[in-house]
């Protein structure tokens, strides 16, 4: 045991050290600015999410089957993720659904993904005798988009030693639904460095 | 230089108030297509301090004309961003939107970045997201 | 000094030697425990893990191997608890790493000491396994919600361990400059190189992603519904482990399968997951040392890799009776964790250069003072230090032994077979070299994800409800130890 004594008192006394460090070490938490420019690493990330939805957004609304006024009703369609990064096309094709909605200048159509839900209360409502016959919604009662948005995000990345350069390129396009015309496009494009050191 | 400006200022002056046939102050209440209200706005200057507010680190980056239009029923905002240092210089602007009781007419936009080359120009555009705002504020600020 | 008394001196520093057994030898604990599980008797395993794990503060081997050995025998809701505590604690010093990553490169304790009394932080590939394993067990209980959450803590944690290794062998490179270590394995005398430098471990990537977490990311946003996200994992899983058919159907696909309606069967992923992890065995290399522009031979600790079972990688899954369909070997954890080792040697042997330095000094001027002492004559003298010599090779030995530790009873391989199946009950079969093995599964849904693992002879299926098929006379698997280990 002798020859070890020593060396353990100092391996003791460093662990002791180390965790009197960890327990020194105060996290502050605060709060930050949910549309503040984030550059942390060049990852898609939110302040990238907000510009594609605005941008896309507001060119939407410039639209002549929207700047018309005749309030189109419209289906959002998949955003297609052609990187290979995890980036969550619904939480953005939802922020442009969002904003189009407070204009008040388009109306949704319940698309693909949300079908099975909507389907399911129709039928709860339709299976159960608890409620009111004369108020309670009726199959074949729904209402079919006029157009359908659907889009791609794809993105260019290139890394040498001490710099990555990523390029993301968004793609909106509106379709008619009738007749297949494509009614409204548009892209946006960021571009973001970073460099090491 | 200097002449241009004394003979505007003169211009100005002769006009008076109710000079409908000078460019960019052709409506009332308006100056370069932009609303000002019964705001004091003679000149692209005027305007610009009065639409434009520097917000968070500032930057030596000017906002050094500005132009609306209505499209559609929503307003449609042209600015020009000018970077006279010899660095290149990154900032980052929104607009906010104000409807006619002078609220907020929509929420607050994102922060958008712009890299601005060593001497150049950009022009910033924005569609107002709704036919509530009527007037604006272009807010920018230092992201270097 | 005379001869007797010599010998009494080697006698004593012998007899220390069993000191060390204050460090755990980690391999001997784990065969035990592994053996166990691989006769099936995973009960006994883990009185045996918890026999060896007596104090109340378990750390995170014990969780990993605990939360392992319970998905064994199906108790899930165990298995993840014992995982969600080993999370906690990667989650902890992922925080403590990023706010100092000085603290990586070796801390204060590994420098003076060896590096099995740092606290057991876990191989980047097992942090990034755990949250893995924690989505399989969700998937077997059917929550996959639950499932996506693990999932994403898996990306989150790759981009975490991507920053902070990038920023460690920058600091390893300069910190063996400053030193003059020499950090390239080939330096070690006799160290088996290439177990850890072969081209399947050089294909990978990094040690820590694998191709099986991003395609099961991707099947799993696919059955949710979110195609965009199950394009990057598919993409992703592609990328990890190029020219797999599985991988790139998987991918290709995609669009038409989000875009068909039910046509009531089931879109069957089967995860084969074979064999055990390799263990880390502490041997003894001579490690060159400079001492007054002489190169001083050390003797050193290093770890070396050993895989406990024979390699086995089923080529196909036979499910009924007239469908077979092939299984591709998508993730090798023990290609893992070899890689693990080879971008972990320079930080090691900077620290086995590090500690071994102030010894190397001692032994060059105990060598030089018997030399000088030859040179006079004086025999007795010589002896004495012959003696003192090898008391400090002795000492050497007994605080120089590698860390062995790491998550043992994680499978070596993980194959996949997915397919579309009818909703209802089936028998797949796997042969393995004891003989065909099956289980009785049921799929139900649009989506289906079914774990079987294999260790040995023995099948167990990650279901919560199953019966397994075993013939009865399943022999005990040993766990083989090799012989030549140094404690």
């Amino acid at each position: 045991m002798t020859p070890l004594t020593p060396l353990l008192r100092i391996a003791t006394v460093s662990v002791l050290a180390a965790a009197l460090l960890a327990g020194c070490a105060k996290d502050t938490v605060r709060y930050g600015d949910a549309r503040g420019v984030e550059t942390i690493t060049n990852e898609f990330g939110s302040t990238d999410l907000q510009m594609i939805a605005e941008a896309m957004t507001r060119s939407l609304l410039d639209a002549p089957v929207v700047a018309a006024n005749n309030l189109p009703i419209v289906t959002v369609q998949e955003v297609r993720n052609k990187t290979s990064e995890y980036i969550d096309t619904r939480a953005i094709t939802d922020s442009i659904r969002a904003e189009l909605q407070k204009s008040g200048r388009v109306r949704f159509a319940v698309d693909a993904a949300d079908m099975a839900n909507q389907k399911e209360e129709v039928d709860r409502q339709q299976d159960d005798e608890y409620y009111d016959r004369e108020q309670t919604a009726e199959k074949g009662r729904m209402v079919g988009a006029q157009y359908r948005l659907e889009g791609n995000i794809s993105s260019i990345v290139k890394q040498a030693k001490d710099i990555k350069d990523v390029y993301y390129k968004f793609n909106l396009q509106m379709w008619n639904v009738r007749d297949g015309l494509l009614e409204w496009t548009d892209e946006k494009e960021i571009r973001k460095t970073t460099t090491k050191g | 230089m200097k002449t241009i400006v004394v003979a505007a200022a003169l211009a100005a002056l002769a006009l008076g108030a109710g000079c409908a046939s000078r460019k960019g102050f052709e409506r009332e209440g308006f100056a370069f297509g932009c609303p000002v209200a019964d705001a004091d706005v003679d000149s692209m200057g005027d305007l610009i301090a009065a639409k434009v507010a520097p917000e968070g680190k500032r930057t030596n980056v000017v906002v050094t004309e500005m132009r609306c239009t209505i499209s559609g029923e929503r307003m449609k905002i042209e600015a020009n961003l000018e970077n006279d240092a010899g660095q290149i210089r990154r900032v980052a602007y929104k607009f906010r939107w104000i409807d006619t009781e002078g609220m907020r007419a929509a929420d607050e936009e994102s922060w958008k970045p712009v890299l601005m080359y060593e001497k150049s120009n950009h022009v910033v555009t924005a569609i107002a997201p709704n036919s509530k705002a009527v007037d604006f504020r272009l807010v920018y600020m230092g992201q270097d | 000094m005379p001869l007797r008394a010599r010998s009494l001196l080697l006698a004593v520093l012998v007899a220390s030697l069993p000191a060390c057994a204050t460090f755990r030898s980690y391999d001997t604990e784990l065969r035990d425990t592994l053996t166990r599980a691989a006769a099936g008797d995973v009960g006994g395993a883990i009185a045996t893990l918890e026999r060896n794990n007596r104090r109340t503060r378990k750390d995170l081997l014990y969780y990993m191997e605990r939360g392992e050995l319970e998905r064994l025998r199906t108790r899930f809701e165990p298995s993840t608890d014992a995982w969600m505590r080993a999370s906690e604690q990667v989650a902890a010093w992922e925080s403590a790493a990023l706010a100092d990553p000085s603290r990586l490169a070796g801390s204060l304790a590994s420098v003076t000491l060896n590096d099995k009394s740092r606290p057991y932080e876990g191989h980047d590939y097992e942090k990034v396994m755990l949250t893995t394993r924690i989505a399989l067990n969700h998937l077997a209980c059917g929550d996959w919600d639950a499932a996506r959450v693990a999932i994403r803590q898996t990306h989150e944690r790759e981009a975490v361990i991507a920053r902070l290794r990038e920023q460690e062998i920058e600091k390893v490179r300069s910190e063996a400059e400053r030193h003059g270590a020499r950090t390239r394995i080939e330096e070690l005398d006799g160290y088996p190189v290439e177990t850890i430098d072969n081209p399947e471990v050089n294909a990978l990537r990094n040690s820590y992603q694998s191709a099986i977490s991003h395609y099961l990311a991707g099947f799993v946003y696919e059955a949710l519904g979110e195609p965009g996200l199950a394009a990057a994992g598919y993409r992703q899983a592609i990328e990890l482990r190029p020219d797999t058919p599985v991988l790139e159907e998987a991918l290709a696909g995609l669009d038409t399968r989000t875009a068909s309606a039910d046509d009531g069967s089931t879109d069957v992923l089967f995860l084969i997951e074979t064999g055990l992890a390799p263990a880390r065995l502490s041997r003894q290399f001579s490690l060159p040392i400079p001492v007054n522009r002489e190169l001083v031979l050390i003797s050193v600790s290093f770890p070396v890799l050993h895989a406990p079972l024979a390699p086995f990688l089923p080529a196909s899954l036979h499910i009924g009776e007239d469908r077979s369909w092939p299984l591709a070997n998508v993730t090798s954890i023990d290609a893992m964790a070899r890689r693990a080792l080879q971008d972990e040697m320079p930080a090691i042997m900077l620290r086995g250069f590090v500690r071994s330095a102030g010894k190397a000094i001692a032994q060059y001027q105990a060598q030089r003072a018997a030399r000088d002492r030859h040179h006079h004559g004086d025999d007795s003298g010589g002896a004495a230090l012959d003696v003192g010599a090898l008391a400090l090779m002795l000492g050497s030995m007994i605080t120089e032994s590698a860390d062995e530790r790491g998550w043992r009873s994680l499978p070596a391989n993980l194959l996949v077979a997915r397919g579309k199946l009818p909703r209802g009950p089936h028998r797949v079969t796997l042969p393995t070299p004891a003989g065909e093995r099956s289980a009785q599964v049921h799929v139900s849904g649009r989506h289906a994800f079914i774990a079987l693992r294999l260790i040995g002879k023995r099948l167990f299926a990650m279901l919560p409800t199953v019966e397994t098929h075993e013939p009865r006379d399943s022999n005990l698997v040993r766990i083989a130890p090799i012989g030549g280990r140094t404690d």
